[in-house]
């Protein structure tokens, strides 16, 4: 099990920055690396935001406020000051630390701003950033900002192959990041404050220094992210930067996917960009949301850890429904992108059903498989499944 | 001068209405621990049915008639499916703000994402207004801010003039105890859900009256009713209706100085200031010491 993890990880980033290469020559359409790309940016943000709320137990609504702040930032150096798209990603990375770090100077010092009102403050945070950015006329004045074309280091090719490329390489920054914070000496800081902030002190957690180092850092990683969106988005205005649709997103992605692993929110991102992203093209985005909705109280009420833990537990049957439904699909509607949508609909279906439900139907499948097996003379087949 | 007071007097009746949005969420936070983040679609949603009962013809004004009762059941249904599956007070969060998102395109599947706003020939009201010298009240406003108020007054009398309302705050402050005092903590829990809901249904039909409404208008209230909320101190009616007010004077008063979109900058920098300096609010919630 040791190998495979890391194999996959290498194999599936290795396929990742080929494509590009090889899309014209597999017959790709062009939009399948914008959606890649949107891909990347969800995971870099939903995982920015796990690491406050499902490392450290801080739940924030104000997601907004670092990538708007981000957008912003790259926006104006962009537009206004001359900068090109690889310096100022950084620097609106940089921003968004910056706002991080007054955040928690001002937050962590006040020992009531816990729970709720914690909540409640990173959205105030949001919402003043966006009447500022609003109210200002030399940021925005309540025109927006249009980019238009911006300048890029000429070696991409393209700018959709420049955001292609720094957006996987700031989700690849990211997902690393919240790998190795969790396995660190400073993540299971975290997860001590998550679980108990007082008796964490008092073991001598340097709770305040974790807390300021975690928040300055998701800050830093969902700025850059949103500075590198400034250019996907090319038309900037406050009242759709700072909506709450970010926010919103993050906490459902990672939610579905799971809020205790750095994998959760990979996973949860995945199923739900691609699955709100194909049904929203056949024309169902309303139904679509929701149906998000709907998964979201299913998960919170009756699965806690998230897809991802279910996806741990039900590995092998949930690659075999995936491989089974994959061809299946190819044979139904539409290109490689359905297919998969639609695989991984029926793999979470199939994640979702409640043990009982679950144990039945394997059960069922195993039995027919070993009967069929008895038939044509191959014996018995035992197949292990638990819960 | 005639300005200012203008813009106090405007100021002071959407305040009012600010508040009607915020009371139903403050009670359900304060008093039954549940962050309804779901009472901003239960509003447009009886903004909608304002409109739809209004367009097939019924008088306006009597609309609430039938909202009121119906969103009661509502409330009381969802006290019951809460405790049902016995969920904590971050779960209500994210489970309600599923329903947000169930609500909100689900309106806009019913009423599609178009602006509406009721006729003049159907909602004449809007444009009567009541001239008191130099100042102009919109009766529309002056009726919302009277159906404030009234609420605020009626709720704080049963919270705190009350055995029901003792009862209330005993639950809400240690159900262990309560219970064992013979409180029905289960029962009184869904008649204020009830009423919570109630309110939700009378910030609606104003919503419906005033303003042009469409499936995303929740999210543009959120921002300023949990401010209100917080300022008011949570389960406080009194409360909340003068933070409400206090949020829209300052509002107004901006407007009229300056530029209007650093209007909502000021309920914000009021909010800040007083979460970081009397994060219980300006008010005092309607109980302090919570045990949990």
């Amino acid at each position: 099990m040791t190998w495979r993890a890391p194999a996959a990880a290498a194999s599936a980033v290795a396929v990742l920055s080929l494509l590009p290469l090889m899309q014209r020559s597999l017959g790709l359409p062009v939009y399948y690396l914008v959606f890649l790309y949107s891909l990347f940016f969800w995971i870099t943000q939903a995982t920015t935001w796990n690491m406050l709320y499902g490392f450290t137990g801080y739940f924030s609504f104000g997601q907004g406020a670092f990538f708007g702040g981000g957008v912003y930032t790259a926006a104006m150096l962009l537009d206004r000051l001359g900068f090109d798209l690889l310096a100022s990603v950084p620097l609106a990375g940089l921003f968004g630390a910056l706002l991080g770090l007054v955040m928690a100077l001002v937050i962590f010092r006040m020992r009531k701003l816990q729970g709720e009102i914690f909540a409640l403050f990173t959205l105030v945070v949001a919402l003043g950033l966006s009447s500022f950015v609003q109210s200002s006329s030399y940021i925005d004045g309540g025109l927006g900002i249009a980019l238009g074309s911006v300048p890029y280091p000429s070696w991409f090719g393209s700018v959709t192959l420049a955001l292609y490329y720094l957006a996987l390489v700031l989700a690849l920054i990211t997902v690393a990041t919240a790998g190795w914070v969790q396995r660190s000496r400073f993540g299971r800081g975290l997860f001590a404050i998550r679980d108990d902030e007082p008796a964490a002190e008092a073991m001598g957690v340097p709770t305040f220094r974790y807390k300021t180092t975690v928040l300055v850092l998701s800050g830093f990683l969902a700025g850059a992210s949103g500075g590198l969106h400034a250019v996907q988005i090319n038309y900037i205005t406050g009242s759709s930067v700072f909506s709450l649709q970010v926010p919103l997103y993050v906490i459902i992605m990672s939610v579905l996917g799971g809020t205790g692993h750095w994998a959760g929110p990979v996973v949860g991102a995945t199923l739900v960009h691609t699955l709100s992203d194909r049904l929203s093209g056949v024309g169902l985005a309303d139904l679509t949301q929701v149906l998000i909705g709907a998964v979201l109280i299913v998960v919170m009420l009756y699965l806690r850890e998230g897809v991802y833990g279910r996806l741990r537990r039900r590995a092998k049957p949930a690659a075999l429904v995936f491989a089974l439904s994959l061809p299946a699909w190819s044979l139904i509607h539409g290109g490689v992108l359905d297919w998969i949508a639609g695989a991984m609909a029926a793999t979470l279906l199939l994640l979702l059903l409640p043990p009982g439900a679950y144990a039945v139907l394997t059960g069922a499948v195993c039995g027919a498989v070993a009967a069929a097996g008895r038939r044509i003379g191959l014996g018995g087949v035992s197949w292990r499944t638990n819960r | 001068m005639v300005t200012w007071i203008q813009a106090l007097i405007s100021g002071a009746l959407v305040g009012g209405m600010y508040a009607l949005l915020a009371t139903g969420l403050t009670l359900s936070w304060g008093l039954l621990r549940t962050i309804n983040l779901a009472h901003f679609s239960l509003v447009l949603l009886a903004a909608y049915a304002t409109h739809t009962l209004s367009m097939a013809g019924l008088d306006p004004l009597t609309t609430i008639l039938f909202s009121a009762p119906v969103f009661f059941g509502l409330g009381v249904l969802m006290q019951y499916l809460r405790d049902r599956l016995a969920l904590d007070e971050f779960t209500t969060l994210i489970v309600s703000f599923g329903l947000f998102l169930i609500f909100e395109h689900g309106m806009k599947l019913v009423w599609s994402a178009d602006f509406r706003r009721l006729p003049l020939e159907v909602n004449p009201y809007f444009t009567m207004a009541w001239n008191l010298g130099p100042f102009t009240l919109p009766v529309l406003q002056l009726v919302g801010f009277a159906v404030s108020v009234g609420v605020s007054v009626a709720i704080h009398h049963l919270l705190f003039r009350t055995t029901l309302g003792a009862a209330l705050r005993a639950a809400a402050q240690d159900l262990a105890v309560a219970t064992a005092f013979g409180v029905d903590a289960g029962t009184i829990a869904r008649l204020l859900s009830g009423v919570a809901t109630a309110t939700a249904a009378c910030g609606g039909w104003l919503l419906g009256l005033l303003y042009v409404i469409f499936p995303a208008a929740a999210e543009q209230w959120i921002g300023v009713t949990f401010a209100i909320v917080i300022l008011g101190g949570l389960g406080n009616p009194l409360g909340t209706l003068a933070a409400g007010m206090i949020v829209g004077t300052a509002e107004a008063l901006t407007a009229t100085v300056g530029d209007p979109s650093t209007a909502r900058l000021v309920s914000l920098v009021i909010l800040t200031a007083a979460l970081l300096f009397r994060p219980q609010g300006l008010f005092r919630p309607a109980v302090m010491e919570v045990k949990r």
